[in-house]
């Protein structure tokens, strides 16, 4: 903020020296005329002292004091120099002010000004200077005649008249209205024309802002205008000069115009295309007939462009202070310069402001060009941080709607969770309902019926409690290993190997994991295996039971073999049957099968193929052991003599 | 590590239980064998911290379900003041989370209710001959929590990053007692297929369970280490 209040300073200050009228230094031996007589002739010498002099104020504005009037005015004033010794004088004339201006310095002729509203040369912006030698003056009070020459055409006059020793009036008067006069107007000529290159690059390089494109046109034109106006004096030209001269003041109007449309984001069409029509059509007009030529015309016209100018940049001040930038204030600054600077340039054109006052314009164009062009950077960054804004918002959503859909996934995965307990849970229930259920229920039968053979029922009792357990046992973690499964068949049924009398050959080697071995399959499995365990336990008479698990040949599956060498039983015969059904049906829900082999007197066998599905996955438990898994050949399966089978039917192992 | 061959010496027994049926049945099992002797018997938690003091058995069967304080606590408590004193669980169902967490107490073995009185003696037996009837699933469970030492002679592995110290993981033979037992394998016959004695299976089982209750203490340290409690 400290430097805009700086900038704002620098700026009023130097509109300040820039509006005020040329100083009055009473520097020593320096004497600014403000008085003078004049008499309205023409002739080649300065009329006589008799001639009709009248007193008349410097400035003398044509426009004002002889309007209408054509031809030749002489001057005549006085200046006194003091002190011993003449010294180099310098006459100085803020500005150039007619067609022709003759000096005559104490009678003799000192030089001729040819410059105002010559078509071959333009010194219209440079300040006038001749050089007095000594020899032309004198001690005391000297004399100068002015034969100044105009018509009504162009706003002809005297300036102030300053005349003084060389070094200090050229210090003193003429560089610093120089400097004001030309060389600030080419500076912001050349910085109008290095921010309008500039921006059009930038336009060239992204094509996405046609804001800097107009700022560029605008800039160049004004650029060109500036430089227009500073031909250099010694450049010799015909009409193009014109042409171009008074066409490019108004060639950047119109692209300013519509740089202001762009700026303020309204986007008008039509609008854009009247606004082009007026510029060629305003620009043709100032090339074609020149305004010294009808001025009223050339004048109205440049009215009604200031009047849209400033109609144009307060609609955009406007839209501007609605989002109260910086650049807002920067805009208002330089709206109230256009205004101030503009209306200053008419007055002097009026006669109603100072006749030697500089023409603004030329700068207030410039202040307002690089002030759109400070708007339009600004708004470019806005822009571009409101793109990233935007762009960290959208990824700001991206990563909310990510989680969102996240959290919904991960409910859905919860609710299958859940639906698959559910399941097992319902499978489990009706598996406990068909057999723990059935077996208590006609247990109690039993106990009623008063058939209470003490024995029995602590059996059926044990029975009913083993399955409860094998139960619980398949709801824990077995992680896929069967070992495990078939180790706690073992463990629970302890008491009942025990009881049985018969010797019990445990061969269960190291398994591959079964990727899929749910609760439900445990317990099918668990049942199958206690199904045929307590058989041959119980009902076989066999002196050695053989319980082994291992891969199959192919490496497809496991199998799990009950045998014993007890009584066997007759295929044929449906006695044994339906506990081989419930197997099969068992096995075949989880996509297993049993074979099974009895001889009457030669023992049965019932093998479980579990097959694995997936790919073994290879068990690293059993595989890393610093000591290879001892297998030692006794514990290896031995094959029974076989005799009839029961390989199970294809047509039955998907059933159930 | 006492001797088998021994007459059987005889052994002080007390017991923990609420439910009425269950205590009179685990008291009349004990009073059929001549080598058992029971010197107490509890119906809550309470009364057995209070009493145990005083009886100092040789084995302390606990029921986990008491109705004032939890049969872990009694363990803990047994472990901490009578480290000579075998803590027998007993559970209805030997499921895997009750029994680890009694192990992990300090607990010695566990037995389960409803099973033939033989079954009793036997355990007892058992756990006093250094080691306990272990299930399967509870031998896996132990394999997981401890983890096996890493192999150091192929070269490939290195030692787990959670294995702080040695007392934590498990001896190559540790591991594969386990794993035997895990498949069903009675220690008679692990003792068999390994090549060593009963009594060596045992005493790495001792072992095992010594390792357990220290993982579980350091499990609690680390624990209460990452909440900054100690």
């Amino acid at each position: 903020m400290g430097g805009l209040a700086q900038f704002l300073l620098r700026t009023a200050l130097t509109l300040a020296m820039l509006a005020g009228p040329g100083l009055v230094q009473a520097a020593t031996g320096i004497t600014t005329i403000e008085q003078a007589e004049y008499v309205e002739r023409g002739g080649a010498a300065p009329p006589a002292d008799s001639a009709p002099w009248r007193p008349v104020a410097l400035p003398d504005g044509w426009q004002r004091s002889r309007p209408g009037f054509s031809g030749e005015v002489w001057y005549r004033m006085r200046f006194t120099i003091t002190g011993d010794g003449l010294r180099t004088h310098l006459f100085y004339a803020p500005r150039n002010s007619a067609t022709a201006i003759r000096i005559f310095v104490n009678g003799m002729f000192l030089g001729l000004s040819r410059a105002y509203g010559d078509p071959r040369l333009s010194v219209l912006q440079r300040p006038m200077v001749l050089t007095i030698p000594p020899v032309m003056l004198r001690p005391g009070e000297n004399v100068l005649h002015l034969q100044v020459q105009g018509n009504a055409d162009h706003r002809h006059g005297l300036t102030r008249i300053t005349v003084g020793p060389g070094i200090e009036v050229r210090q003193n008067y003429y560089e610093p209205r120089f400097d004001r006069q030309v060389t600030g107007i080419a500076m912001l000529g050349a910085a109008l024309f290095l921010s309008g290159a500039l921006a059009l690059l930038v336009w060239r390089g992204t094509r996405r802002e046609p804001v800097l494109f107009w700022f560029g046109i605008t800039a160049l034109g004004a650029s060109a205008s500036a430089f227009l106006l500073l031909w250099p004096p010694q450049v010799a030209h015909g009409g193009i000069k014109q042409l171009l001269l008074f066409t490019m003041q108004y060639v950047y109007i119109t692209p300013l115009l519509v740089l202001c449309l762009r700026v303020g984001e309204a986007r008008q069409p039509w609008l854009e295309r009247i606004l082009w029509f007026v510029f060629a059509a305003g620009a043709a007009a100032a090339a074609l007939l020149s305004f010294e030529r009808y001025p009223l015309l050339a004048t109205g016209a440049s009215a009604a462009y200031l009047a849209l100018a400033i109609a144009f940049l307060a609609w955009l001040l406007r839209a501007s202070f609605r989002r109260r930038r910086w650049t807002s204030y920067l805009l208002g600054a330089a709206l109230a310069a256009l205004i101030a600077f503009e209306g200053h340039d008419w007055g002097r054109w009026m006669g109603h402001v100072d006749f030697d006052d500089l023409l603004l314009g030329s700068y207030a164009a410039a202040v307002l060009v690089l002030a759109l062009g400070a708007t339009v950077v600004e708004r470019h960054v806005q822009a571009e941080r409101a793109l990233e804004d935007a762009n960290r918002e959208l990824e700001q959503r991206v990563a909310d709607k990510t989680r969102m859909i996240e959290r919904t996934y991960e409910r859905i995965r919860q609710a299958e969770r859940e639906q698959a307990v559910l399941h097992e849970r319902e499978r489990i229930m009706a598996d406990m309902h068909d057999s723990l259920g059935a077996s208590l229920v006609s247990l109690i039968g039993a106990v009623q019926s008063g058939r209470t053979d003490v024995k029995e029922i602590e059996t059926r009792l044990e029975d009913a409690l083993t399955e409860l357990r094998a139960i619980v046992d398949s709801l824990g973690a077995v992680e896929g290993d069967l070992g495990v499964v078939l180790g706690n068949i073992r463990y629970r049924m302890r008491a009942a190997i025990e009881d049985s009398g018969a010797r019990l050959s445990w061969q269960v080697e190291p398994l591959p994991t079964l990727a899929d071995l749910t609760p439900d399959k445990v317990l099918a499995i668990q049942r199958i295996v206690l199904e045929a365990l307590t058989n041959a336990l119980r009902h076989a008479a066999a002196r050695v039971v053989t319980v082994s698990a291992h891969l199959s040949e192919d490496h497809d599956a496991i199998a799990v073999t009950i045998a014993d060498d007890g009584r066997g039983f007759d295929p044929s015969m449906t006695g044994g049957g339906r506990g081989l059904r419930n197997m099969r049906n068992r096995a075949a829900s989880i996509g297993a099968r049993i074979e099974a082999q009895s001889v009457p007197g030669g023992g049965t066998r019932v093998t479980l193929v579990i097959p694995l599905k997936s790919a073994p996955l290879h068990d690293p438990d059993a595989a890393r052991g610093p000591v290879p898994e001892p297998e030692p050949s006794q514990f290896r399966a031995e094959r029974h003599a076989t005799g009839g089978t029961y390989g199970i039917a294809p047509s039955l192992r998907n059933s159930g | 590590m006492p001797q088998p061959e021994t007459p059987p010496e005889i052994l002080t027994v007390a017991i923990v239980e609420d439910d009425e049926e269950a205590r009179a049945r685990l008291v009349a099992s004990m009073k059929a064998r001549p080598e058992l002797r029971l010197v107490a018997e509890y119906p809550t938690g309470g009364e057995a911290l209070a009493g145990l003091a005083r009886c100092a058995p040789d084995v302390l069967l606990v029921d986990l379900g008491l109705p004032d304080i939890s049969g872990l606590e009694i363990i803990r408590h047994v472990a901490r003041h009578h480290p000579s004193c075998e803590v027998l669980v007993v559970s209805i169902f030997g499921d895997e989370e009750h029994v680890l967490a009694a192990l992990e107490a300090g607990a010695h073995g566990y037995l389960l209710k409803g099973a033939l009185s033989r079954d009793i003696a036997l355990d007892i037996q058992e756990l006093r001959n250094g080691g306990s009837p272990l299930s399967p699933t509870i031998a896996r469970q132990v394999l997981k929590r401890l983890r096996p030492a890493a192999p150091a002679a192929n070269g490939e592995g290195r030692p787990h990053p959670d294995a702080l110290e040695e007392g934590e993981t498990l001896t190559a033979r540790e591991t594969e007692i386990l794993r035997t037992i895990a498949r069903g394998f009675t220690y008679a016959e692990t003792a068999e297929l390994l090549g060593i004695t009963v009594q060596t299976v045992h005493s790495h089982l001792k072992r095992i369970y010594r390792k357990l209750a220290v993982h579980s203490k350091t499990e609690a340290v680390f624990e209460a280490d990452q909440r900054r409690l100690i």
